[in-house]
């Protein structure tokens, strides 16, 4: 019951607040009754009250905003002009709204407040029977309605926020509710900051409402109406002496003074590394005490600077409920939502951050998790679902679990869309485990909804949640078990302002990363850095447990020029990052340290660089740039996204779909091309001393015709066992290709294999080359059999030919 | 009239920037090189917690680099909403100077410098060329040469 108790509470508060404004609204109103802003500022707050009265169930206040929107409607519409008349009924039903509150406020219930005259008096102007009125408000409504509007905000203003903003958090009122107003609002609404404020001291005349109530039946337009006013200040008047010093023990603190504190608390604690880092050297015993305090103040006021921006996670959850109850409804699904950790608490920069997630989260547990019950039923369960969010802190991250005991995720389906989508070749998903594959739902594009239904399945999907909670420092994963159910797990960070960094030195200059990028750190000695970095066509790769790793040299990557006096690095260190879904190694010469860092924003010259994120100052007081690493990959990688990845993709699953087989050969500088089989009529050794010179071009005299030959390793760029001028090797293998009479001779320095398939694909690529595979365990360059051809004899092919080769490439996609 | 001018000397000339532009003076600051930035560039600062980016104004006017060894003083200057660092060989002093001295860049200048003086008073045995702050802090992509 708890949980509501604070539903309550939050809509009590966010009313009064309103209803405050909507009493000046009103009566600025009646000066210029034309006003669209005021009318349609009017609108929402009474349009946001039923709309709140309705999810808790309180049926009179219900009613009383339903009608009172009906009128403001037909008013902001145009269809009534305001009268007095209007404007004192409005005011009545402000009145009577705020009786209400206050009965909801002491008895958690409506109480007797009497609703029936006020909803009859709005009626009747709705209808246009303005005579009706009079006896209820008309001949002494007019003058004191003014008065009335005046003073009785005062004494229930003074009233409510007391017991009420006891149980809040000072922040999380200050924004959610002036903000959406501010767009609407024109004059009025810069008043609302200050008038808050001016909430705090206004408590102090504490004891002057409780004789104020008693006047405020009085100027209430009649005696008719004294039932519906006496009843609210009679509980009203009781509480809140009690619960006066409630309201002083929270101020309203403006979102942007916070800020500003944040920041000079992270200043705060770079100074104390700074002389922690000092005064270590030091030795001296008093400074090296001074340092601890120094220390422990610092560390604790950052925190406590921390968690002024803090907001419980329930602020979020208490919109869930009725998400789920009525998401569950549409679908005919029973669920049971369980809430636990709500009062975790979350920095609200964040907290806005994760809203959308979460929600479609807990969305697609409903639509796409639970079963409908009787599914449920003869699956063994329980009819009605459970729906579980969990929200704790763990190692200084918050982690937000969405568990239900739904169907689960059946991996076999995901894979299977996985290859239909082109993202997976099916020979690889053999070696995926069922976790790998469930990763697939964070690709774009990927939806598993059978079909598009309202509630989700639009395309925006699970990538746009992991793009989002990303965006924020954080990370989101998922588990499922087959038949029983899926747990969504995010982390995100507590705050923003600080982030954990990994701190490395490339040419004698230090960089910080983000650390959430970073996923394993390889480190390379000596005598594995030559053999351990292979080469792609220029790119280098590193296998990481047998996958291709596409690597940035960090050092090319910023065009950094090492000094003279910088000595080559003996080791070098692979940084394993992972943006966009898309992993790549950073090559840089050391790691330093891993550091909390405070992001310092870059001068518009640097910004536009976009290889850095920010700037940061380190422990000795240097500057710092903080690397971009999803930008660094973009521009340093050779494709250009995914787009090109799909390229790749269909290119594996034509090589392997069709189980094409593949000549592996060996080239000079160790290597390895695969060429389709397809395109091999035969295999041949060559003498070297037959290879002779026609212009730029050299032939081989073969079976008493002259062949054109392409040297490979010529052909792809790089050295060569059997080049000119080294004549030690006497012959030289070489693949033959015909097609319609003619033939062409693509000469290699060793033929290693044959195979069929291949289990790893990359992005690398380059002139002259379709990309690349791990064969056998060794990186290996699928060749662009085409361009090799035309290498050796331009004019190969006849039109016929053309076609003929066409055919062929394209089943190796090229 | 009169307009004061805080003073700097670059390669043998005497500069100025108006008064009200200037936040502080500093001399050498390690600076963090910014790879991959424009050549006038002369990497970050640390300003007591906020970074701040350091404009070579020898390689922003074309001039030849300072020698080896050769400290590079700190003029803060406020632009419209950073802070820059302008490096200047030494400081000047603070000068006042009356409008009626002042004359447009004159022809015999070229080049970058031109670009970025605004004009120049004639004081007695120097002349002060007035340096235009927000012309010299548009490096992004106008800068190439050098």
């Amino acid at each position: 019951m708890d949980d509501m108790d604070e539903i309550v509470q939050e809509f009590l508060v966010e009313s009064y607040e309103n209803l405050d404004q909507l009493d000046s609204d009103l009566v600025a109103l009646e000066q210029q009754p034309g006003s669209r802003e005021l009318l349609a500022s009017v609108f929402r707050t009474i349009h946001t009250i039923k709309g709140t009265s309705g999810f808790l169930a309180f049926s009179k206040l219900e009613s009383v905003a339903h009608v009172g929107e009906n009128l403001l409607a037909r008013l902001r519409d145009g269809q009534l002009v305001m009268t007095p008349v209007t404007t004192d009924v409005l005011l009545r039903m402000v009145d009577t709204i705020r009786a209400l509150l206050s009965a909801i406020e002491e008895s958690h219930s409506e109480g007797p407040v009497e609703v029936a005259e006020v909803v009859a008096a709005i009626r009747a102007v709705l209808d246009g029977e303005e005579p009706v009125l009079p006896p209820s408000a008309g001949a002494g409504a007019e003058e004191p309605a003014a008065p009335a509007a005046a003073p009785e905000p005062e004494p229930v203003a003074v009233a409510a926020p007391e017991p009420v903003t006891e149980s809040v958090e000072v922040v999380a009122e200050v924004t959610p509710e002036p903000e959406p107003e501010v767009d609407a609002g024109v004059v009025p609404q810069p008043e609302v900051t200050p008038e808050p404020v001016a909430e705090a001291p206004a408590p102090a005349p504490t004891p002057a409402p409780a004789p104020t109530p008693a006047p405020a039946p009085t100027p209430a337009p009649t005696p008719a109406a004294a039932p519906t006013p006496a009843a609210a200040p009679a509980p009203a008047g009781g509480a809140p002496a009690e619960k006066a010093s409630a309201a002083e023990a929270t101020i309203r603190v403006d979102v942007e003074l916070l800020e500003s504190l944040v920041r000079q608390a992270g200043e705060l604690v770079l100074a104390r590394n700074q002389i922690l880092q000092r005064a270590g050297a030091l030795r001296d015993e008093d400074l090296t005490r001074a340092c601890h305090r120094l220390n422990l103040v610092a560390s604790e006021m950052q925190e406590s600077v921390m968690r002024t921006r803090m907001q419980a996670i329930d602020h979020l959850w208490s919109k869930l409920p009725r998400v789920v109850r009525d998401l569950g409804n549409m679908l005919g699904r029973k669920i049971k939502l369980e809430m636990e950790g709500g009062e975790t608490e979350l920095d609200r920069t964040l907290l806005e951050a994760v809203k959308d997630p979460l929600t479609h989260i807990v969305r697609n547990a409903v639509d796409h998790g639970i079963e409908p019950p009787e599914v449920r039923l003869a699956a063994g369960k329980n009819e009605i679902g459970t729906l579980k969010l969990r929200a704790a802190h763990e190692g200084g991250q918050v982690v937000v679990e969405i568990r239900d005991d739904g169907k689960g995720i059946d991996p076999a389906v995901i894979g299977a869309k996985a290859v239909e989508k082109g993202l997976v070749s099916p020979v690889k998903l053999e070696s995926l485990t069922p976790n790998d594959i469930l990763q697939f739902l964070f690709l774009p594009g990927f939806s598993t909804a059978a079909k598009v239904t309202n509630v989700s399945g639009r395309g925006v999907g699970m990538d746009v949640v992991k793009t989002n909670i990303e965006r924020i420092g954080g990370s989101v994963d998922v588990e499922s078990v087959n038949g029983q159910g899926t747990v969504w797990r995010l982390r995100i960070p507590l705050t923003l302002a600080i982030v954990p960094a990994l701190t490395v030195e490339c040419a004698g200059q230090r960089y910080a990363m983000p650390q959430v990028n970073l996923l394993e750190l390889v480190s390379l000695d000596t005598e594995r850095m030559s053999t351990a970095i292979e080469d792609v066509g220029g790119a280098k790769v590193y296998r990481l447990r047998g996958a291709l790793l596409p690597l940035i040299r960090l050092e090319e990557a910023l065009e950094l020029r090492r000094p003279a006096d910088v000595e080559l690095p003996t080791n070098l260190v692979i940084a394993v990052l992972e943006c966009d879904g898309r992993r790549f190694g950073l090559l840089v010469d050391r790691v330093l340290d891993t550091e909390e860092i405070v992001v310092k924003p870059l001068s518009g010259a640097l910004k536009a660089i976009g290889a850095y994120a920010g700037a940061t100052i380190l422990g000795d007081g240097r500057v710092s740039l903080i690397l971009d690493v999803q930008s660094l990959a973009r521009r340093t990688m050779r494709s250009d996204g995914l787009e090109h990845a799909a390229d790749q993709a269909a290119t594996q699953q034509a090589v392997t779909g069709d189980g094409q087989r593949l000549l592996v050969v060996g080239l000079g500088d160790n290597r390895r091309v695969a060429i389709p089989l397809d395109v091999v009529t035969r295999l041949e050794e060559f003498r070297t001393d037959s290879i002779e010179r026609v212009g730029r071009r050299e032939v081989v005299r073969y079976r008493g015709e002259i062949l054109p030959l392409v040297r490979l390793s010529h052909h792809l760029g790089g050295g060569s066992r059997g080049s000119y001028g080294e004549q030690e090797v006497a012959s030289l293998p070489g693949v033959v290709y015909s097609a319609r009479g003619r033939s062409v001779a693509i000469v290699v320095d060793e033929i290693v294999d044959i195979v069929s398939g291949q289990d790893a694909h990359s992005d690398i690529d380059d002139a002259g080359l379709v990309g690349s595979a791990v064969i056998r365990d060794r990186v290996t360059e699928l060749l662009d059999v085409r361009s090799a051809i035309l290498a050796a004899d331009p004019n190969f092919f006849t039109e016929q030919a053309q076609h003929e080769l066409a055919e062929a490439s394209k089943r190796l996609g090229v | 009239m009169s307009t004061q001018y805080a003073t700097f000397h670059l390669a043998g000339h005497l500069f100025g920037v108006e008064v009200r532009r200037v936040q502080e003076v500093l001399t050498e600051q390690p600076r963090t090189p910014a790879p991959l930035a424009p050549h006038a560039v002369a990497g970050l600062i640390n300003l007591r917690g906020q970074v701040v980016t350091a404009l070579d104004l020898r390689r922003r006017l074309n001039m030849p680099d300072r020698q080896e060894g050769k400290v590079a003083m700190n003029v803060v200057v406020r632009a419209a909403e950073e802070v820059w660092s302008l490096l200047v060989d030494s400081i000047g002093g603070v000068i006042e100077v009356t409008d009626s001295t002042f004359e447009p860049p004159p022809d015999t200048l070229s080049g970058p410098i031109r670009e970025l003086i605004r004009g120049a008073y004639k004081l007695d045995g120097a002349l002060l060329l007035v340096l235009d702050v927000d012309k010299a802090l548009e490096i992004e992509g106008a800068e190439s040469a050098a």
